[in-house]
């Protein structure tokens, strides 16, 4: 099976692009310059749960070592307390997954940001490219890959995406 | 919606405060570098947006952001974001925190914005009119932080504003006029260097226009609507920015004879609708506003944030999971664990480990000597030259050096000497021996698991003893130059009919636990006193460097395989290499007796041994002697160990066997009839 990757600036470019298409459809994606090198993209997400302001921080992030993004998540109470295990499974609806489906990618597990140094959650990027290949459709080389990730990463996730994202 | 003839008292909806964990990060580190003692008030900064869901209360956020002087230039925010200026104090000490005058400090804040107000600094600077306060207790051990915000606002006593009419933006403007009041909007916001919350819209022509300009207007009698961007989206009821614009309002514009006039208020929301913005969810609300004049007697303030109880009570949060590097360390151990059983082994026990409380003897009961570090890996150059005192004796370094890499273990080193048979124990020494049995009896019999590691054969004898007295788990590992061996020692059960050996031992057989050997069944010699007559070569084992660190390694994961399977000590083994399938497994593998491995050819056999019924060590006679007449048979044993072939039965053996000899040689010299035998 042949392997999708993409270099750096290739990931650059797509988040880029992005990140103009959230402007101009109201989106709230941010796109945050590290260095001259390193950009990722940013979303937050507030929503109002048994009495409690939930916010889940989403990064779009560049990985070197599997040459394809890779998606850090965040979750915390009004109070600044990070979501454990627990909660960020059954929020994302995840411990009804059998055997099967949780060996895959869905996966989250916590990780320390790569670039914040902060304890996050992030889907590992082990098989990305090897799904990626497998849904390739057709052969053009200008789609956007990030986005086409980003499409099946939050449709797992079930994390709503306008569809004009695509256009 | 209906338009609302009667009035309504407003209901202003106060904000909610939002933490971003990395605030705390933060925080902390701000407090440690550069705040230290000073708990001054310092500049924070808080962020809300008009553009917010409609379940949502109205939020302001805080984040690692807050505690910048400038703006974060690496992010390209969202337009609907405002920034708001406020203060925050971190206290020193808790009780500060909770003495201090909440009324009294809420009381301050109001005076400052009505100054403002009154001096004209809030129309130049229409954002301050929301600011906000907080009070902060951080406790930088545990990570708990006691926070309280306040949302200042001023109430004239006596007087309120009335909602007279709500509308909705869309029944005063047409989408054109909607479109152009958003065109003047962008452009009126590009003008200012942080976005404004308040300002204001001429009717005729739709211009946006500053508070100042529009107050002017609006005293020289044109319809003015003055707007300011809601943080509520919610319902009808304006959010908290409006209870401080209505002050100004109030006594900025032109008062008219009457005790109250009426003014026009816009809510300003935004939303995004297909990629489009729209206003449509704005309000324009008519309001019934009271005159007021400068010299007002009392301005109330109200404005601290009720908690998750809703009561006016500080909140507390505990940020050590997320905080304490040794609780990160010790969940990011604990999840790897997990991800080898989900993915991996499920069936793998993972507390079973977790519980063992485990014994390792070895270090030779000396400090780190120079040449240990390249050999030893737990130990560092550091270690090696400091002076003569207990701290440095190796077993109390490797408990600390453990610490270092896993601060979550729970280690203790402790200096002992192991008395060993042949090492003659003097009567001055006599008391100090009795106590080190005692203290290496209490040890044994407080851990589940026993390693015996040390370098040289007899110092094994005693611990192997009480172990198996003990009915311990020993795992034995012992190395050559260049080969090692690692074993478990046979558990007996303690039923004399179950331990006692069977005769006939078949080679291909699986031995049963409590008949397995231990380190001294393959010897028909009693351990003695190894160092004697011995040049230095042959008094410290000198091995290859590699081969402790694989012997270690094969020595742990050995004891992982015993404790994963089912009848954990009491497994049995089977004889050899072929039957590998055959035999019982646990979830992580074959059980074997021993390990012996061979550098020189990079492999290993798994030979299993039945225990040696006249063994010096594990065998009958000697448990039940040690049993009964305790350290006074260790102490002959120490001082003679060939006493221990005596009452093995081994003296007999081998004068048996040497009797046999001597027939053997006196047949062959009488005949020359080889085929007898």
């Amino acid at each position: 099976m042949s392997q999708s990757t993409i270099p750096r600036s290739v990931f650059n470019q797509n988040i880029i692009e992005i990140y103009e298409k959230s402007i101009k459809l109201g989106d709230t994606w941010q796109l945050i310059k590290v260095n001259e090198d390193v950009y990722y993209l940013e979303k937050k997400d507030q929503k109002f749960i048994n009495n409690e302001i939930l916010t889940l921080i989403f990064h779009i992030i560049y990985s070197e070592s599997y040459n394809v993004p890779v998606l850090y998540l965040n979750m915390f109470k009004s109070n600044g307390s990070i979501a454990k295990y627990n909660d960020i499974y059954s929020f994302f609806n995840l411990n009804n997954l059998k055997n099967e489906e949780r060996d895959s990618d869905l996966i989250l597990t916590q990780q320390e940001h790569p670039i914040l140094f902060k304890p996050f959650y992030y889907m590992h990027p082990c098989k990305t490219s090897q799904w990626m290949s497998a849904t390739k459709i057709g052969e053009n080389d200008n789609f956007n890959f990030t986005l086409k990730w980003l499409s099946f990463v939050f449709s797992a996730l079930r994390i709503p995406l306008d569809i004009k994202y695509a256009l | 919606m209906e338009t609302n003839c009667e009035k309504d008292l407003f209901k202003f909806l106060p904000f909610s405060s939002c933490i971003n964990p990395s605030f705390w990060f933060e925080l902390n580190r701000v407090k440690l570098d550069d705040y230290r003692l000073d708990d001054d008030f310092k500049n924070l900064k808080g962020f809300y947006s008009n553009c917010s869901s409609n379940d949502l209360p109205p939020i302001m956020n805080f984040d690692y952001s807050s505690f910048q002087e400038t703006n974060d230039k690496t992010k390209n925010g969202h337009i609907s974001t405002i920034i708001i200026n406020g203060k925050i104090k971190i206290f020193n000490t808790i009780n500060e925190f909770n003495v201090l005058d909440k009324n009294k400090l809420l009381d301050e804040f109001g005076n400052a914005i009505w100054n403002d107000i009154k001096t004209g600094r809030a129309l130049d600077d229409p954002n301050l009119l929301i600011r906000f306060c907080l009070i902060v207790f951080a406790n930088l051990k545990s990570y708990t932080f006691h926070y309280w915000f306040a949302f200042p606002a001023i109430t004239f006593p006596l007087k309120s504003y009335y909602q007279l009419k709500t509308n909705k933006f869309t029944e005063i403007f047409t989408s054109e006029q909607s479109n152009k009041i958003i065109e003047n909007m962008t452009n009126f916001q590009l003008k200012n260097e942080h976005h404004q919350s308040f300002f204001a819209i001429e009717f005729e022509t739709l211009n946006v226009l500053t508070v100042k300009e529009a107050i002017d207007r609006h005293n020289l009698g044109k319809r003015i609507l003055f707007g300011f961007y809601d943080p509520n989206s919610q319902s009808n009821h304006p959010g908290w920015p409006l209870r401080n614009y209505l002050a100004l309002l109030a006594l900025k514009c032109k008062k008219t004879d009457e005790e109250k006039r009426n003014l026009e208020v816009i809510s300003f929301r935004d939303r995004y609708h297909g990629g489009a913005r729209t206003l449509d969810h704005s309000l324009v609300i008519l309001v019934e506003v009271f005159n007021i004049s400068e010299d007002e007697e009392k301005v109330n303030t109200i404005g601290w944030e009720r908690n998750e109880k809703s009561q006016l009570h500080p909140r507390v949060v505990n940020m050590s999971g997320s905080m304490n590097t040794e609780k990160l360390a010790e969940s990011a151990v604990s999840l790897n664990l997990k991800l080898m059983k989900w993915r991996i082994a499920p069936d793998i026990n993972l507390d079973i480990i977790k519980n063992q409380k485990c014994l390792l003897l070895g270090s030779d009961n000396s400090k780190v000597s120079y040449s240990n570090p390249v050999r030893q890996s737990l130990f560092v150059f550091q270690d090696s030259i400091s002076g003569e005192s207990k701290d440095n004796h190796k077993s109390i370094k490797a408990a600390e050096n453990l610490k270092l890499i896993y601060p979550g273990v729970n280690a203790k080193g402790v200096v002992l000497s192991i008395p060993m048979p042949g090492h003659y124990v003097g009567d001055n020494l006599r008391s100090k021996v009795k106590d080190d049995v005692k203290q290496l009896e209490q040890l044994i019999k407080e851990h589940d698991v026993i390693f015996l590691l040390m370098d040289t054969r007899e110092s094994r004898w005693l611990p192997t003893v009480i172990a198996a007295a003990e009915k311990k788990l020993v795992i034995n590992s012992a190395l050559g130059f260049d080969s090692y061996l690692v074993m478990r020692h046979g558990v007996k059960t303690g039923d004399p009919d179950k331990d006692e050996l069977p005769k006939n031992f078949q080679p291909n057989q699986q031995i049963p636990s409590n008949h397995l050997g231990c380190y001294f069944c393959n010897d028909i010699v009693a351990p003695g006193n190894s160092t004697v007559d011995r040049t230095l070569d042959q008094q410290c084992t000198v091995s290859r460097p590699g081969l402790s660190m694989v012997a270690s390694a094969l020595a742990v994961e050995l004891f992982a395989n015993v404790m994963q399977h089912p009848l954990r000590l009491q497994v049995p083994s089977f004889s050899s290499n072929e039957s590998i399938s055959g035999c019982e497994e646990s979830c992580l593998g074959i059980v074997p007796h021993q390990i012996r491995g061979y550098l020189h050819s990079f492999s290993n056999i798994l030979p299993a041994s039945q225990a040696f019924d006249k063994c010096t060590a594990c065998s009958n006679e000697i448990i039940q002697m040690y049993k009964k007449d305790g350290f006074d048979f260790l102490l002959k044993v120490f001082n003679d160990p060939t006493y221990l072939e005596d009452i093995t039965g081994l003296k007999e053996l081998k004068t048996a066997l040497d009797q046999t000899e001597t027939d053997f040689v006196t047949e062959l010299s009488d005949s020359e009839e080889f085929e007898n035998f």
